[in-house]
């Protein structure tokens, strides 16, 4: 028990009333949220049933349920098809980016040269470039993995070449002063002091991943959850459009939480480290 | 054991060249312990890293055993006013880094490691990580790693200087014991006169602007010194006024 004065200047007991100290702060972390998530949804459920909107324009949770049932095969099909689009142009994003962002990182002349026209060309609207790439790449797997690492690939840079510049100097001095050479310095040091900004990108880069592979199968594709959504709109369907929207959101939240868990694994010093 | 001859250091800056050490000559003789104090901006750091190979000096040399220091030696060890822990690595693993870079027996080294950890009053907290130790922890890690190699020359950059007081004059009063069983040249940066005083053999005092050797003045006092003891109180004042006097005297020449 412990008694804090307040800014009046009377003590008050700071000891949390029972109703407040359940459930424990961790279950509060995940229960919160849900709480809010059910309640958003029976607003939901009870706008549409109590306003009679037409499922066309919105369809009630129940009838989005359903299609997800009726049609989960359909369904798990296409997202098998944008996961794989996201997770093989993450992956590229990270084999050109990371290698990019160390020799930005340690050559000045080709940090003046490229990293000015690096943040011109980011700023650049990457959806304006989606219908070209069709034209360019044709309606493959080529143009989505493109439009994945288009959108990726900054983030993944910025972050790991301020990463890799955070180096404390003193860090660098003690390796230098143990003779180390400027691989050994690079790979015990440099890099492994960056990991933890270098997955602030990994984290920003995923959920723009899956953007990504939603916009390319927009204009044009023959497969994935962004092609489920433009045809159910275009027939109107619109409780499927959401259905897929659902899975979207689910597997955008889970590749996200995903990169925490693996940081949280690798990179168990980071969170205590980042003050 | 550590010659330094002539050492001048310029750099140069936006606003003009600023001249950090000028013509700096002095030696220091195997085990002893020598530290340079002198106002910020004195060059006392600037001369660590010429000594330590890490920063090559505009004019003049620096020699170990008679062998002129171009680039950091594997028995020249270097302890920084941070800790410069690795977050990712234990205690223990920290402390054996060197073994790392510098190629040495890992197993011999581990159990060095230990000893060391041991000396400085972690045991038990190899296995622990930086972020769960307090500072003064940290720079025990951080002494240990710079001593696990045995090396013939320690260079100590205000390692006290981030703590509090009180964890400050406990770890120079540690410092003391461990260097007392380590055969090891030691040179010390410090703007604490206390620590001069309990630590040193002799103490270079260096005038700022450009850094220049004021006076070398010999520490007398049988170790081990402590700077609470009744029987050491006045030979321990004798120099500790003595070289607040040499420092203060520059500042109304100044």
């Amino acid at each position: 028990m412990s008694d804090l004065k307040t800014l009046n200047g009377e003590y008050e007991n700071f000891t949390a009333p029972a109703w407040r100290r359940w459930p424990s702060d961790q279950a509060r972390v995940v229960l919160l949220p849900v709480v809010t998530l059910i309640a958003v949804i029976l607003v939901w459920a009870g706008v549409t049933a109590a306003l009679d909107i037409p499922a066309y324009l919105v369809p009630s949770p129940q009838s989005v349920v359903a299609k997800l049932v009726e049609y989960w095969q359909f369904l798990l099909q296409q997202l098998a098809v944008t996961l794989g689009e996201t997770f093989v142009g993450m992956l590229v994003a990270i084999a050109i980016g990371v290698p990019i962002a160390m020799a930005i990182a340690y050559f000045k002349t080709l940090e003046q040269m490229v990293y000015p026209i690096l943040i011109a060309v980011n700023s650049v609207p990457k959806v304006a470039i989606a219908p070209i790439l069709v034209v360019w790449l044709g309606f493959g797997w080529t143009p989505k993995i493109v439009m994945v690492v288009l959108l990726c690939f900054f983030p993944i840079v910025l972050s790991t070449v301020s990463g890799l510049r955070s180096t404390p100097h003193e860090l660098v001095d003690l390796a230098r002063s143990l003779s180390a050479n400027a691989l050994q310095e690079f790979v015990k040091i440099r890099l492994r002091w960056a990991l933890p900004q270098i997955f602030v990108g990994l984290k920003n880069a995923i959920t723009l991943a899956v953007i990504g592979s939603v916009i390319a199968e927009f204009v044009g594709a023959t497969a994935g959850l962004g092609f489920v959504i433009v045809q159910s709109g275009a027939s109107a369907d619109t409780a499927l459009a959401f259905a897929a929207m659902t899975l979207l959101a689910i597997m955008s939240i889970a590749l996200f939480y995903l990169l925490v868990a693996l940081e949280k694994w690798l990179l168990p010093w980071a969170e205590e480290n980042r003050t | 054991m550590i010659a330094i001859e002539g050492i001048s250091q310029i750099f140069a800056t936006k606003s003009g060249t600023v001249r950090a050490l000028q013509d700096v000559s002095f030696d220091a003789e195997a085990n002893e312990f020598v530290t340079l104090v002198g106002r910020s901006g004195c060059g006392k750091s600037t001369l660590l890293r010429v000594i330590s190979g890490l920063l090559a000096p505009t004019a003049g040399t620096v020699k170990i055993d008679g062998e002129p220091v171009r680039r950091p030696r594997r028995d020249v060890s270097f302890m920084f006013q941070k800790p410069a822990l690795l977050p990712w690595r234990s205690v223990l693993e920290n402390v054996m880094l060197p073994a790392e870079f510098l190629k040495l027996d890992k197993q011999s080294t581990r159990k060095r490691a230990l000893d060391l950890l041991d000396l400085a009053g972690l045991r038990g907290f190899e296995s622990g990580f930086p972020h769960q130790l307090s500072g003064g922890m940290q720079q025990r890690v951080s002494l240990c790693r710079a001593l696990v190699q045995r090396p013939k020359v320690l260079l100590m950059d205000e390692p006290f200087s981030a703590l509090d007081a009180l964890t400050r004059e406990e770890l120079s009063n540690e410092l003391q014991r461990i260097v007392a069983e380590e055969s090891t040249t030691i040179v010390f940066v410090t703007h604490s006169i206390d620590e001069a005083v309990l630590l040193s053999d002799r103490v270079v005092v260096f005038s700022p602007r450009p850094g220049r050797i004021q006076e070398i003045v010999p520490i007398r006092v049988p170790r081990p010194r402590d700077l609470g003891s009744p029987e050491q109180a006045e030979e321990l004042a004798g120099s500790t006024s003595r070289l607040h006097g040499l420092l203060r005297h520059r500042k109304e020449a100044a």
